[in-house]
């Protein structure tokens, strides 16, 4: 296995497209081919990190997708990161249907990722956090992100 | 690091309450004002601009305390205080959502209450305007602690929403320093994206938009190839990279080309340093570790040569701004015999690291004798840079003579800037906040307001201040600003323009050996864009040029400062080794000269400036013999191949 895992699967007009690892200048995409698919689902819990080469790898991958309903589940930091940063780094017929939000506790030293669902933790109005979120030894946690931040993308 | 806390005001004729408020508040650090009536309150806000907090009690002896809120907030328009208001009566839903709704109170708080619950809402309310605020002061401090976690960092990076290029040398020292692992994504203003990788305190990487490599180059202008084998392996029909095929063809060590290729990156790194806003984001990672590479110490090198070349002292003013007044103390990783020291910036400044060991602010070595500007603020936003030192807490002025000189030197930069400017100038050093705590920050800068209306520092505090806000207020107006900053643009385009094309006019003279007319166009040059591309080898040129050999010594050290300002990515083409020559030349050591004359005629064959002083050179020592030859020259001269 390389630095990247890519396991794609595809049912009836559905693509399915799992991904672990890191996205780097070794990432070669056009073995994964996304074209011809009216619905693509992407599933990312897995990946770690992108670097800037793989930023624009992954910009140009997703542009071979053409006008493909993409749906990107369970985005960690790294990527909601890109999408918040980077133009076009989720096409425009691209939507984050999952997203991982880090929680922290101050005394403890905890983190957690907690998964964000949109219609449940959030919708294109905004966020809807868990009314409380705790860690192993019942601490209560904290959202560790800068909300005007890292939320901006539901504005987009 | 002198951390500003809020100023609150507490009104509450409960004498209980109140003074456990006070206590608990006082504590935790804020600045606490009291009142058990209105009227009081009313004095306090009257004399107290920039409160931040107000807890007010809801029913209060002359009037309830919506009223006085609402009264409050008619009165003094420019305060900008939040609300939490308390009651021990008025506990009900109801009224506690409609008294919230009508003061915009930030909490309510029913009595009796648990104190944590006090300081809980001020953190939580003060957090993101602090976080904001001191963002910037965070970031370069962050070497004040002796560990820095990765979480810290990334929090530090995170909270900053824009920084200028200039910012990123510091950015690299800190995550070479905490031997970070991760991707640092860089966001230019013109949507794209470079990258530096770190592994374990290491750059491996470096992915910028500009791929040109110098390779050939900086072969020749290290010695490491010849321009012939350089020529030949660039014509090589197999296509192979440069480097292999000198390496295959034994005409390059993979030890040299590893050093070139640590160059290449230097270079690389060089391209991100620019003046120009953009984002960041650091991701930690495992990164896998490669060579070559940039470690701690080669980076000291680096950071030294770019912050003595490639940052401009206008922009260290700015960001020093907000530290000219603060004690400069040595961090915990200071040490007498740091490799640092001894690099010439920090040489240049004779008895700087023992003047550090007595509380001494920016602005008291700015006034050292035989200290120039630039090698004081590029010296020390180096050891900044390095970790070795940080600003502690701000030092009272010594006397009114000396905040006067600090307030006139501010004035002095404010009058010539537009209020786009001025925002921009109190923006770089004071952090990129909110512009009501950018103007609070800056004033804080300027000391006490002074007393004596009739004196000349009473009237500069003033007009500093007058400037600020005149500034402040435009920029809420987005007209305004954008005529401000349109304007702005279009001048420095235009300096820029003209900068440019008055270099042309100083390269005419200088192949014309008009010295003296290329040295006076260059000054304006300098005035006109500080940034130019090859203005210092320009204006080295043109100094040895017309140099009086009574004066030598003074100009070799003026053109030494230039060499040492002339940026590693303009150190590759036929210019560089030309002025290094007639540097040597002008030293006296004409077998260094004649090697770099040649060296540039090798990277640009029709350059004639450097072809005519090989033949001056020939024609001097048309009877030089081996045994004056250069001891290298002489034995490639026995044994070359026919």
């Amino acid at each position: 296995m390389g630095k990247l895992d890519v396991k794609m699967n595809k049912a009836a007009d559905k693509l399915t497209v799992q991904m672990a690892g890191t996205i780097d200048e070794d990432v070669d995409f056009s073995q994964f081919s996304l074209g011809g698919n009216p619905q693509i689902e992407v599933e990312l819990s897995g990946l770690k990190s992108i670097n800037s080469c793989g930023i624009r790898e992954w910009i140009k991958w997703m542009g071979t997708a053409g006008p493909a309903q993409i749906s990107f589940s369970n985005c960690p930091k790294v990527i909601v990161d890109q999408i918040n940063m980077v133009d076009g780094f989720l096409p425009a017929t691209g939507k984050v249907s999952s997203f991982f939000v880090p929680y922290y506790n101050d005394d403890s030293g905890s983190e957690k990722n907690v998964l964000f669902r949109y219609g449940t933790e959030f919708t294109e109005g905004g966020v809807t956090p868990p009314a409380s979120v705790k860690d192993e030894e019942g601490n209560e946690m904290e959202m560790d992100v800068i909300e005007s931040k890292y939320f901006k993308f539901l504005k987009k | 690091m002198e951390q500003g806390k809020s100023k609150i005001l507490i009104l509450e004729d409960d004498e209980t309450v109140r003074n456990s408020l006070k206590e608990i508040l006082s504590r935790a650090g804020h600045s606490v004002f009291t009142a058990s009536r209105p009227d009081e309150a009313n004095g306090i806000l009257a004399a107290n601009g920039g409160l931040e907090f107000l807890f007010c009690d809801c029913l209060l002896p002359q009037m309830t305390g919506l009223d006085f809120i609402k009264q409050a907030r008619a009165n003094y328009p420019a305060a900008k205080f939040k609300v939490v208001l308390m009651s021990g009566i008025y506990t009900d839903k109801a009224f506690i959502q409609e008294a919230t709704q009508s003061t915009q109170a930030v909490a309510f708080m029913k009595k009796p209450f648990d104190m944590e619950q006090v300081l809980k809402i001020v953190k939580k309310e003060e957090a993101p305007r602090r976080e904001e605020s001191t963002a910037r002061k965070k970031l370069y401090q962050m070497f004040a602690n002796p560990t820095v976690t990765n979480r810290q960092k990334r929090k530090v990076i995170e909270s900053i929403e824009e920084v200028s290029g200039f910012d990123l040398p510091f950015l690299y020292s800190l995550l070479v320093e905490t031997k970070s692992s991760g991707y640092l994504n860089i966001y230019n203003a013109d949507g794209s994206v470079s990258g530096i990788s770190f592994c374990n305190g290491n750059i491996v990487g470096v992915d910028v938009d500009d791929r040109t490599t110098f390779l050939g180059e900086m072969l020749i202008q290290s010695g490491y190839a010849t321009p012939k084998d350089v020529q030949e392996a660039l014509r090589d029909k197999n296509n192979r990279k440069i480097g292999n095929y000198l390496i295959q063809n034994n005409q390059l060590s993979p030890h040299a080309f590893d050093l070139i290729l640590m160059e290449q990156m230097n270079i690389r790194l060089v391209r991100t340093i620019v003046d120009q806003k953009i984002r960041v984001n650091f991701a930690s990672a495992e990164v896998e570790m490669s060579n070559p590479s940039i470690d701690a110490d080669t980076l000291s090198y680096y950071l030294h040569d770019w912050i003595a070349s490639k940052i401009s002292v206008n922009w260290l003013k700015s960001l020093y701004v907000m530290w000219a007044g603060n004690i400069i103390v040595k961090s915990p990783t200071f040490r007498d015999d740091h490799p640092a020291l001894t690099m010439s910036l920090v040489k240049s400044l004779e008895g700087l690291t023992v003047k550090l060991n007595n509380q001494v602010t920016l602005t008291q070595l700015l006034e050292i004798k035989g200290y120039s500007e630039v090698a004081v603020y590029k010296a020390i936003h180096f050891l900044l840079t390095k970790g070795l030192v940080v600003f502690a807490q701000k030092a009272a002025f010594a006397n009114p003579a000396e905040q006067l000189k600090v307030i006139r030197k501010i004035h002095s930069e404010l009058e010539r800037k537009n209020s786009y400017e001025i925002v921009a100038y109190m923006e770089t050093g004071t952090g990129g906040a909110s512009t009501e705590s950018i103007l609070s920050d800056f004033m804080s800068l300027l000391g006490e307001e002074p007393s004596d209306s009739a004196s000349e520092i009473y009237s500069y505090w003033h007009k500093v201040r007058a400037l600020a806000e005149e500034a402040v207020n435009a920029s809420k107006d987005s007209n305004k600003i954008d005529q401000f900053r349109q304007a702005s643009q279009r001048s420095e385009a235009e300096a820029k323009l003209k900068a440019t094309s008055l270099m042309e006019e100083v390269k005419k003279a200088l192949q014309y050996t008009q010295f003296a007319k290329a040295l006076e166009i260059l000054s304006e040059v300098a005035t006109l864009n500080p940034q130019m591309h090859q203005l210092h080898l320009y204006s080295a040129w043109a100094k040895l040029g017309s140099v009086d050999m009574s004066k030598k010594q003074f100009v070799l050290k003026e053109v030494e400062l230039e060499l040492l300002q002339v940026p590693p990515d303009e150190r590759y083409d036929t210019l560089f080794p030309f002025v290094i020559g007639l540097f040597n030349k002008i030293k006296g050591d004409v077998v260094a000269a004649r090697k770099s004359f040649e060296k540039s005629v090798a990277l640009d064959p029709s350059f004639i400036p450097a072809r005519r002083e090989i033949s001056i050179l020939s024609s001097q020592n048309k009877k030089q013999d081996v045994f004056n030859m250069d001891l290298k020259q002489a034995i490639s001269g026995f044994f070359k191949k026919r």
